[in-house]
Order: structure tokens, then C-alpha cells, then sequence
């Protein structure tokens, strides 16, 4: 028994609400946190600490409850007191504080100590539940008659701790959905009405994440029979739901003018008349407000993200429609005022001017939806690859001018934020394929690539154009523009990176495009970022037409430590036979013992042999390193190309063909006959004569 | 650590295959993990999407247009699934970011290749591959390798195979008798080799990049089988008078004493005879018995091997001797296949739960409609994981939330009662109060009676 154990004996008297103040809380945590505190306690104290914390959960005191909340997760991290009786009594006290609400009068303005304590006890019941999952005798015994209580006091509190008790409540939907079945349909309507509130929107993305994710799950897996047709129904039905949603834009642009686009869209399924939305009906009235558009394009990124959730969320087997989620990706991100314009009659500039900028929005969410379908699907979607990166594509503003179609700049940089983003979206398909050789769905992608990575003034500077606002530094402006000139942020540099290193990896570019390319590596290199796996890529994969060698320059580049780098130039395995000019060694060199086992005309021969044999090896495609080549690590060569064909040494004789290997003498190391005979590298029968 | 062997045989259609059955069992110890009924199929014919849980077996019935599909744990097949035509090899492509299986690709006797995607079973390409059936297909990066019977070698690339494209990567026509086996490396793109053994008596490498002859060896058999140690120091292969040739990939040339790769450029190398027996494995050497499969295991110490009377063996590499004689199979061995597992990991019952069978493989190409209306059968999943306590991360939320109960400032609101109230006092305010209360009374009294005296 270790004698460093803390007496748990000492922090009982602490342990009431007068005194624990004079004890510090996080102390005392750690205190009992230590597995031999509690191993090496008596029972008396054992329980007297059980009790105490269940004392503290069962006060009337605010702060009492939070800390005998945090003071029941320590002490059930021990397996000796989860598996107590005392744990069912935990569960039922802090049933009970939830239960009460921690008797907040008014939920509009709640005290905070008292939501946190509320937070704290959700965060106690996932912590003890989690626990106890799969400990068959726990779980039966405790955990299972306190479930629905659980439920019923989380769903009290759904509007009040959403954070906390939605994650709960989705976790316990998840692992024990018969339990949760006579809740699920308030639980539904909870999470509905709470998707309908204007207030969603002002939730975080990752409260909003777990509230969809939770309606994605209840909507079928509560069911008893076939939750997989179920979840196809639910899916489908959500596809109607966006696709009448998606059906508003056709009043404010000609969707149809796109053919491929208004193909994709009458391929979705068609609405029912009778077809009731999960969700409130939208009001929006243009002539009031232009921005009540972007009223459209919230619930339509709701829609989109409830679907993607719907992949998230564990299933039995089911039928996932692929077309239509593809089918929506491609079409949010083809609506584009210059392809499916603006109506005529909405003449309204600003109106038009919003339903232009809410057409990115929806190219924005598209490009989210395609962006997640490869972790879901992987190779499933390259039947669609290039259907894909075509669309994509099209969001590269461009000029056509007799007929030439050319990159516009302004666009580009107006709207880097969506091609930043639609970068992300090539990354994550390319990653999917080796060798992709359709470089056309690439190309203006690679000039826009360049075109963003180049520092630029701000256009009110560059053109000189009239300052909007009274402007106090203008002497500045006029004096230090170079002070202006601004760059992509880190992020965005960091995923021009990854495109590239995606195009050097997977694709087969044209020497043009991959110099293009790797001059901005070199640069962006040169100027000290960190690019370190853009030049392994440089390295690993040199165009077949390239003529020059990148090494040079990424060996400079990356720092002399490097690893890699090491490796690259000192290679540990052997190289491929190359020419080599072989010197006639001078007999003092030869040891003895070799001279006598080798007959001088056999080794004349075998010399001749290797000069006509080995073929001619161009000096840059080899650099030669003569040195590491003539004196091998021998332990590291022993080590890893030991032979894995005998045990024993076979005695040198004059009737075998291949002459045993010796390693090489360094003038300063004494022969070690020794050594080779403890050698277990086989003898190679491999004649090398050429036919 | 165990690893566990799945083999199976060509199988024995004199007694109508029920004799012919896949084996799965430990090549480390004596335990039989399982066996599955009539699953036979011509060489490379079988193949695995794993060996636990909710994993397949899918076999190409040996003489059959019909492919058996297998649940882990289960002996009798749970689909009988009708294909285009007898199918001879078959071959798994992983999915790009994972190791779950993404396409079947089939190598037929009419010398086509079929390509079916697993998630939807729809056919995604039939291309005219070879002259003759095909009888080895290998998946690798994204590249598929097929050696047929018209002693070619074909390079498809899968994303050309999905698009119109007829035309093959590359085809290597060096050998003059039919391919019998193939084995590609693995590492970068450009790295990629594809050996290949035939007939001819001959072992070839090519350069998949370069699209090269590298090297040859020529054996003194008829070769019908390689694998290669896992690190690529050797290659194992079997010929058709029932030996394994051991054949080492680097030498130390005796002039130059410096350790070369042996071959490249190119170069021819004939195999020497081994009288000696030190390169040689004997122990499948009989009367009219070839090696047919062969596999290396994960510390390329022990060869496993199985020739065409339905024997198979392990060996150790070193010693070249006999380490474990597996159950012996009806008819000559046509699959080996080895996995690496934690042990007594293998989970095999079947639940409620678990996706029995692969979706119908489709038997007409697929077309733009119809991928129009892609549907792919998934499972989501998501492992639950106990919530692990991280005691620094639990005392930072302890302190964060502390602050809400704790008064930082120097303004103590709190009441508190300046002096001890004088009981005395209460008492004599309280018979002073009664006192008065008893004169009020007394009072209202009287004054209610002369009102009432009044009236």
C-alpha cells in the first residue's frame, strides 16, 4: 500500500455547507479525484462522503447544489461509488434540482448562478449515465427505472438550458429509444418549435447542429417497424419541404433559363398537393423589406443542414437518395443572377441588388452540402466527379469578350469569400481520385488560385476613385500606399496550399499549370511560410515532361534537419544498378583471406561482367553520393535486409557462381573476420548474366 | 495479435460441392474460427470485405454465373446473386478516404471485366479487357491490374473505367503464355510496380508510371503463383512441380561489395538451380501437384501455401520447414487470404441489427437516367465512446463557473444585524400593545352599545 495516499478522513468535516468554504473546491476535487484517496478509505468515511454530497445535492442552496454537483462527478469517476446504492440517489437528487428549476421565478431573466447550476447538473447526469451505459446489472438496476424522470425533468428544461439538455436528450434518444418513446412526440414538437422561433438564428452553430441533429433522429427512430423506410420518408419528405422552399427564388429569378439546373430541379421529388411542411410557412413580403429575401435563404440552409444531420445521425441500413443530394448541391451553387438572371419585373435595384447577394448565400450553402457528402459517401461520388467540379466551376467570374472567355479579376477578388470556399470543395473530391488527368474542370481554378494569392491595394486606392467618406489620413493613402496593401488572411492562404498540394498529389497537370503552380510554392516558401508538405509534394511528384529538378531548391528551402529531406539524399536502400567506374583494386588493399579464396582470374571476370552489364544511368537522375554508397551503415544494412532465407552460413566454394559478400574495409577498422562469419546474411544465387 | 486465414478451394462438383467449403482459421495456433458451405470458385476467385463484425465473403462460383455472398459467421450463403456471365477473379476496391469496400470488379471468362459499386450495386463499366478469361485482377491507387489467359497484362484507370473511355492505361504483352498471378506494391503512385508471373516461365516487373519492362527473372518452371515479403526483400513463387522459389530482391555484387537492388533497367535474371535446397520449399512437391495460391504473413516469417490437391501449409520462411498443416480442402486451393487481428477480437455472431447481404448486382450497364436516380444502401454510424474525466479540464470548467458565486468586489451586501435585540423590550412592548388593544376593545365596546342604546 502506498503510503502517499491522502486521508480522505481529513476532508469530511469540510464537507458541510458552513465549512466548505474554508476549504478550497478545486483542492478539494483534486483531493478526491486521486483513486488511492477513496481505495485506501475506511467504510465509515465512505460513506460519510457519499452522504455528504448527496446532503449538498439536496439543499435549498443554490451554491450548495452547484458544488455538490461537481463533488458527485469526482467522487462517481470510482468505480467502488458508482456502482453503489448511493448513485440511484444521486440520479433522484438531480432529478430533483432540475425538477425545480433551481426555482427560477422568471425564465426571461434567469439568475446565472442558478442556470449554471442547472448546466452543472445536466452535465452530472451525462457524466454518470455515460458511466453506467453497457454495465448490463448497473443499468437495469439503477439507471433504468430513473430514465423516464430523467426525460421529463431535461424536456422542463429544453427552453431554458437548450445546450446542455438537448445534447442529453439526444444521447438517451440515441441508446434508449424504447424508454424515450412515450416522450418523443414532445421532444419533436420542442425541437420544432424551436427551429421555428426567429430566436434559432441567434443560436451557435453548435447548438444549432445538435438541435437538428436531434430532430434528424427523432424523426424515425422511435419508430418500431422498418426505421429504415421511415428515415427514407422523413428524408424525402425534408427534400420537398426545401425543394417548395428553393421554389420561392423562381418568383425573383428565371430559374428555368438554366437548362441543366431546371433539369436537376424537376428531378426532385415532385409536391404533393396535399403536403403538409414540418415547418411554420415563411412570410415574406418584398415590397416591405428587400432583406426579408434572406428569410428564404435561412430556411433554406436550415433544410440543408436538417438533411446533412440526417447522415450524421446513427441508422439502420438505409436508402440514401445520392442523386438528390447532389442534385441540390449542384443546383444551389448554379443559381447565379448571371445564368438564371433576375426577373424583369422586379425592377427595384436594391431588391435586385439583394436577390444578386442571396443568390451567393445559396451558393455558399451548396458549396456546405457538397463539401460534407464525401466523408459520407467517398468513392459513391465520383460517378457525379466531374458533374461536380463543373458546377463549381462555373462560379469563377468571367469576361467574354469576342466570344474569349477570360477571367475576371474584380469579380474574383469581389467574391473571394465563395471561391475561397469552393476550394474547399475541390480539395475534398480530389482527394478522392489518383491521377485525375480532366484538367479543364481545374484550369481557371488554378489562375484564380494565383490571381488570390497576389497582394493588392484596395480599389478605392488603385484606381484612384473619389473617397466616399471624409478621409483624415489621406497623406497616408497618398505617401505609404504600400501600407494598404493587402493579402489573403493565414486560413486562406493555408487552403491555397492544400489546393495545390491536392493538384501536385492527385492530378495529372500540364507542365505549364504544375510550373505555375510550383513557382507560387517556391515563393510563398522563399518568404518564409510554412509550406513544408507543398514541397514534399513538389518532390514526390515531378511532372513527366519537366526537364529540371525541383530538389536543389527544396533542399535549400526546407531547414537542414529535415527528415525527409535526409532520407531523399541519403538513401538507406540500395540503389538501382547504375554505371559506375570500377577500379582495379590494388593487391595491398585486398586482404589476404580474400586472395586466397578468390581465384584472380575468376574476379577479372566477374569485373568485365559488371562493365558490360550495367546500363548507363544519366549523372542528374541519380545524384551520385559516393561516399554514403561506399560506406553503408552496416549494422542498419544488416538489420534491415538480413536475409530471411537461411539460418546458417554456407562455406565458400569454388563451385558457386556468386562470391561471398564482404563488407568493405575502412582503412581505420581492422579486418573482423569475426564479425562476417556471425553474419547471417544469406549468399544470393542469382546469376547475373544478362540474357 | 493473431492473424486468421480465410482459404477456399476450387471445390468438387463430382459431389455437387458439398464437400467444397472457405475455412477461416488461426495460422498461429490451432483454433478454427469458422467455415462457410459450398463456397468455391475458380483461382482469386473470393474475396473479403474484412473479418469482423458485419463483414462479406463474396464468391464467384467456380463454372457458374452466380456469386455467393456470405455474412461472417454464418456457413451457408445469405445471396445467390446471378451475374452476366461465369465470372472467374474477383477483386475489392476500397473506398478512397477509408478501407470499407467500394467496388467489386469481376474478371470474366470472355475476357471482360465488370465493375459493380457495392453501396448501390449498380454496374458501373464492362470493358473488353483480354482475349481470353481473365484470371488475376489487382487493385491499387485508384489503378486496376488485370492478367488474363492471352498472356496479357491490362492497366485500367478506375476513374477512366467510370467514363466512356475504352482505352486501357496500359497493356504489358511481354509474356507469351497465359498470367497466372500479380502482385502490385504499394507506396506512392510513382512508385507503383506490377509483377507478374506466367506460364512462360518468367517473372516480369513493370514501372506502372514509366510503363516499362524493369526486370525479369526467368524460373525453371511454369510459374502459378507470387507474393513478396512485406517489406519487398524477396519474392515467393510457386511453380508448377509443387516448389516455392524464394527469390531475393537485393544482392551484394561481389565486386562492388555495395547492397543493389537486383534487375532493373530492363535486365534479365535466369534463376539458378537450388540444388541445395536453400531458396527451395519442397514440401508441396508431389506427383502432378502445383502450388496454386500463396501468401506472406505480417512479420514475413511464415509462407503460407496452398496447391492444387486442396492442401495448404505454413511455413517458416527461414527454416523452409512445415510449421502448421491446415484442414485440407476439396479440390485446388483458389483463395488465401490473411488478416491481422487483435486477439479473440473476432466478433461473428450475426445480430438483429446487422446488414446481411450486399445490394442485387446489376446485370445491365448503367446509364445517365439511372445514375440520375443514385441510390446507395449505407449504414451510418457513430461508436459511443464513455466520457473519459479530465480532471484539468473539469477544475478550469470548476473555476470558470465558480466565478458566478463568488463577490470579487469589496461591497459586502449581505445583512447582517448590527446588535442582539432586547427581549425584555418585546416583551414589555407587547403587554403594552395588549394593554392598549384590551382598552380599544373596551372602548369600541361602549361606544357600540350607546349607539344601539341611542337608537
Amino acid at each position: 500500500m502506498s503510503v502517499e495516499w491522502f486521508p480522505l478522513s481529513s476532508v469530511i468535516p469540510y464537507l458541510e455547507k458552513s465549512k466548505i468554504k474554508e476549504i478550497e473546491l478545486t483542492q478539494l476535487i483534486t483531493v478526491l479525484a486521486r483513486g488511492s484517496t477513496i481505495e485506501n478509505a475506511s467504510k465509515v468515511d465512505l460513506n460519510h462522503l457519499c452522504a455528504r454530497v448527496n446532503t449538498f445535492l439536496s439543499s435549498n442552496d443554490t451554491e450548495s447544489r452547484w458544488i455538490g454537483t461537481k463533488l458527485v462527478v469526482v467522487v462517481c469517476t470510482h468505480l467502488e461509488i458508482l456502482s453503489s446504492e448511493y448513485t440511484a440517489n444521486y440520479l433522484g437528487s438531480l432529478i430533483r434540482i432540475l425538477g425545480s428549476k433551481c426555482y427560477i421565478k422568471d425564465e426571461a431573466s434567469a439568475p446565472v448562478p442558478a442556470i449554471k447550476t442547472l448546466e452543472s447538473c445536466c452535465d452530472a447526469l451525462e457524466f454518470i449515465i455515460g458511466n453506467i451505459r453497457g454495465k448490463q446489472t448497473l443499468t437495469r438496476q439503477t439507471l433504468t427505472p430513473k430514465l423516464p424522470a430523467i426525460i421529463g425533468s431535461l424536456l422542463e428544461n429544453v427552453t431554458l438550458i437548450p445546450d446542455k439538455t438537448i445534447s442529453l436528450l439526444y444521447n438517451l434518444l440515441a441508446n434508449n429509444s424504447t424508454t424515450f418513446r412515450p416522450f418523443g412526440s414532445k421532444f419533436e414538437t420542442a425541437l420544432v418549435s424551436i427551429i421555428n422561433n426567429q430566436n434559432f438564428q441567434k443560436f451557435d452553430s453548435a447548438l444549432q447542429h445538435k438541435i437538428l441533429k436531434s430532430l434528424a433522429l427523432i424523426s424515425f427512430n422511435l419508430t418500431k417497424n422498418s426505421p429504415s423506410e421511415l428515415w427514407r420518408t422523413r428524408f424525402d419528405h425534408f427534400v420537398k419541404e426545401l425543394k417548395s422552399t428553393i421554389q420561392i427564388y423562381t418568383e425573383f429569378m428565371s430559374l428555368e433559363e438554366d437548362e441543366d439546373l431546371w433539369l436537376q430541379f424537376n428531378a426532385l421529388p415532385s409536391i404533393p398537393a396535399d403536403f403538409q411542411p414540418t415547418f411554420s410557412p415563411l412570410q415574406v413580403d418584398l415590397n416591405e423589406s428587400s432583406v426579408e429575401v434572406l428569410k428564404v435563404v435561412s430556411r433554406i440552409e436550415v433544410l440543408v443542414n436538417l438533411l446533412v444531420e440526417f447522415l450524421a445521425v446513427p441508422t439502420p441500413q438505409v436508402k440514401v437518395p445520392l442523386n438528390y443530394l447532389v442534385m441540390i448541391g449542384q443546383l444551389l451553387v448554379a443559381i447565379n443572377p448571371t445564368f438564371t438572371p433576375i426577373r424583369r419585373d422586379i425592377r427595384d435595384p436594391t431588391l435586385r441588388q439583394t436577390i444578386a447577394y442571396s443568390a451567393t448565400l445559396l451558393n455558399h450553402i451548396g458549396l456546405r452540402l457538397l463539401d460534407v457528402l464525401p466523408k459520407f459517401f467517398g468513392g459513391d461520388l465520383l460517378p457525379h466527379l466531374t458533374s461536380i467540379l463543373s458546377a463549381v466551376d462555373t462560379l469563377v467570374p468571367v469576361h467574354r469578350t469576342d466570344g474569349k472567355i477570360s477571367l475576371n479579376e474584380a469579380g474574383i477578388v469581389d467574391k473571394s469569400e465563395l471561391i475561397f470556399a469552393s476550394f474547399q470543395t475541390r480539395i475534398n473530391y480530389l482527394e478522392l481520385v489518383e491521377g485525375f488527368s480532366n484538367t479543364s474542370v481545374l484550369n481557371r481554378s488554378i489562375e484564380t488560385a494565383i490571381i488570390l494569392l497576389k497582394p493588392r491595394l484596395p480599389d478605392s486606392l488603385a484606381n484612384g476613385t473619389e473617397q466616399k467618406l471624409k478621409n483624415v489620413s489621406i497623406s497616408d493613402l497618398l505617401a505609404d500606399q504600400q501600407l494598404f496593401v493587402t493579402e489573403p488572411a493565414d486560413y486562406q492562404k493555408q487552403l491555397l496550399r492544400q489546393f495545390f498540394k491536392v493538384l501536385l498529389t492527385k492530378c495529372q497537370l500540364s507542365l505549364p499549370k504544375q510550373t505555375d503552380i510550383l513557382r507560387m510554392v517556391i515563393l510563398d516558401a522563399v518568404n518564409g511560410a510554412e509550406v513544408k508538405e507543398l514541397l514534399y509534394a513538389a518532390l514526390l511528384f515531378p511532372n513527366k515532361e519537366a526537364h529540371a529538378s525541383v530538389l536543389p531548391m527544396v533542399k535549400q528551402l526546407l531547414s537542414n534537419d529535415d527528415e525527409l529531406m535526409s532520407v531523399f539524399l541519403n538513401p538507406r536502400l540500395p540503389l538501382l544498378p547504375q554505371k559506375r567506374a570500377i577500379e582495379i583494386q590494388e593487391p595491398e588493399e585486398e586482404p589476404e583471406v580474400e586472395d586466397l579464396k578468390r581465384p584472380l582470374v575468376e574476379e577479372e571476370r566477374s569485373v568485365k561482367k559488371v562493365k558490360i552489364e550495367d546500363p548507363v544511368v544519366e549523372a542528374e537522375e541519380e545524384p551520385e553520393q559516393p561516399e554514403e554508397q561506399e560506406q553503408p551503415d552496416s549494422d542498419h544494412e544488416e538489420m534491415i535486409f538480413k536475409s530471411v532465407g537461411t539460418i546458417s552460413i554456407p562455406e565458400p566454394t569454388l563451385n558457386q557462381q556468386v562470391e561471398e559478400v564482404k563488407p568493405e574495409q575502412s582503412p581505420e577498422q581492422p579486418d573482423e573476420p569475426e564479425s562476417e562469419l556471425e553474419s547471417d546474411f544469406e549468399i544470393p544465387e542469382i546469376d547475373v548474366d544478362e540474357d | 495479435m493473431d492473424e486468421v486465414l480465410f482459404y477456399n478451394s476450387v471445390g468438387d462438383p463430382a459431389k455437387k460441392h458439398s464437400t467444397s467449403f472457405g475455412f477461416v482459421s488461426s495460422t498461429r495456433s490451432t483454433q478454427q474460427v469458422g467455415q462457410y458451405r459450398q463456397c468455391y470458385s475458380a483461382n482469386n476467385g473470393t474475396v473479403l470485405t474484412g473479418i469482423n463484425g458485419e463483414n462479406k465473403i463474396i464468391s464467384a462460383c467456380h463454372s457458374k454465373a452466380l456469386v455467393h455472398v456470405y455474412i461472417l459467421g454464418k456457413e451457408s450463403p445469405e445471396q445467390t446473386i446471378p451475374v452476366p456471365e461465369e465470372l472467374i477473379c474477383l477483386e475489392l476496391c476500397p473506398h478512397p478516404n477509408s478501407t470499407d469496400a467500394w467496388l467489386l470488379v469481376a474478371g470474366a471468362v470472355s475476357g471482360r471485366i465488370y465493375v459493380w459499386e457495392l453501396d448501390s450495386g449498380l454496374l458501373l463499366a464492362v470493358k473488353e479487357s483480354h482475349y481470353q478469361s481473365v484470371s488475376v485482377i489487382k487493385y491499387v491507387k485508384g489503378y486496376l491490374v488485370s492478367g488474363g489467359a492471352d498472356s496479357r497484362v491490362v492497366v485500367w484507370k478506375v476513374l477512366d473505367m467510370m467514363s466512356d473511355s475504352h482505352k486501357p492505361y496500359a497493356i504489358y504483352t511481354d509474356h507469351t503464355l497465359p498470367v497466372t498471378d500479380l502482385l502490385v506494391t504499394t507506396g506512392l503512385v510513382n512508385d507503383l510496380k506490377v509483377w507478374s508471373v506466367s506460364r512462360d516461365q518468367t517473372i516480369r516487373c513493370h514501372d506502372l508510371t514509366s510503363q516499362t519492362l524493369v526486370t525479369t527473372f526467368i524460373a525453371q518452371q511454369p510459374v502459378s503463383s507470387i507474393t513478396a515479403d512485406p517489406a519487398y526483400r524477396s519474392l515467393y513463387v510457386g511453380y508448377e512441380d509443387g516448389t516455392i522459389r524464394m527469390v531475393n530482391l537485393f544482392d551484394a555484387p561481389s565486386k562492388t561489395q555495395i547492397w543493389e537492388h537486383v534487375g532493373g533497367y530492363g535486365k534479365v535474371i535466369t534463376l539458378k538451380d537450388d540444388p541445395e535446397l536453400r531458396e527451395t520449399f519442397v514440401s508441396h512437391q508431389a506427383e502432378g501437384n502445383s502450388i496454386t495460391k500463396l501468401e506472406i504473413s505480417f512479420d514475413g516469417s511464415q509462407l503460407i501455401s496452398g496447391d492444387s490437391k486442396g492442401k495448404v501449409l505454413v511455413s517458416d520462411v527461414a527454416t523452409k520447414q512445415i510449421v502448421r498443416t491446415l484442414k485440407p480442402l476439396a479440390g485446388a486451393v483458389s483463395t488465401l487470404k490473411l488478416f491481422r487481428i487483435k486477439s479473440d477480437s473476432l466478433k461473428y455472431a450475426p445480430t438483429k441489427s446487422s446488414v446481411r447481404g450486399i445490394p442485387v448486382l446489376k446485370r445491365s450497364l448503367v446509364d445517365e437516367p439511372e445514375l440520375q436516380r443514385h441510390v446507395v444502401f449505407k449504414k451510418f454510424e457513430k461508436a459511443d465512446k464513455a466520457p473519459e474525466f479530465n480532471l484539468e479540464r473539469f477544475l478550469d470548467i470548476t473555476k470558470s463557473e465558480a466565478k458566478w458565486f463568488t463577490n470579487f468586489t469589496n461591497v459586502d451586501s449581505t445583512v447582517k444585524k448590527e446588535k442582539e435585540v432586547d427581549t425584555a423590550e418585546i416583551d414589555r412592548l407587547r403587554e403594552a400593545n395588549a394593554a392598549l388593544r384590551q382598552k380599544y376593545d373596551e372602548l369600541y365596546e361602549t361606544h357600540s352599545k350607546l349607539l344601539m342604546n341611542n337608537k
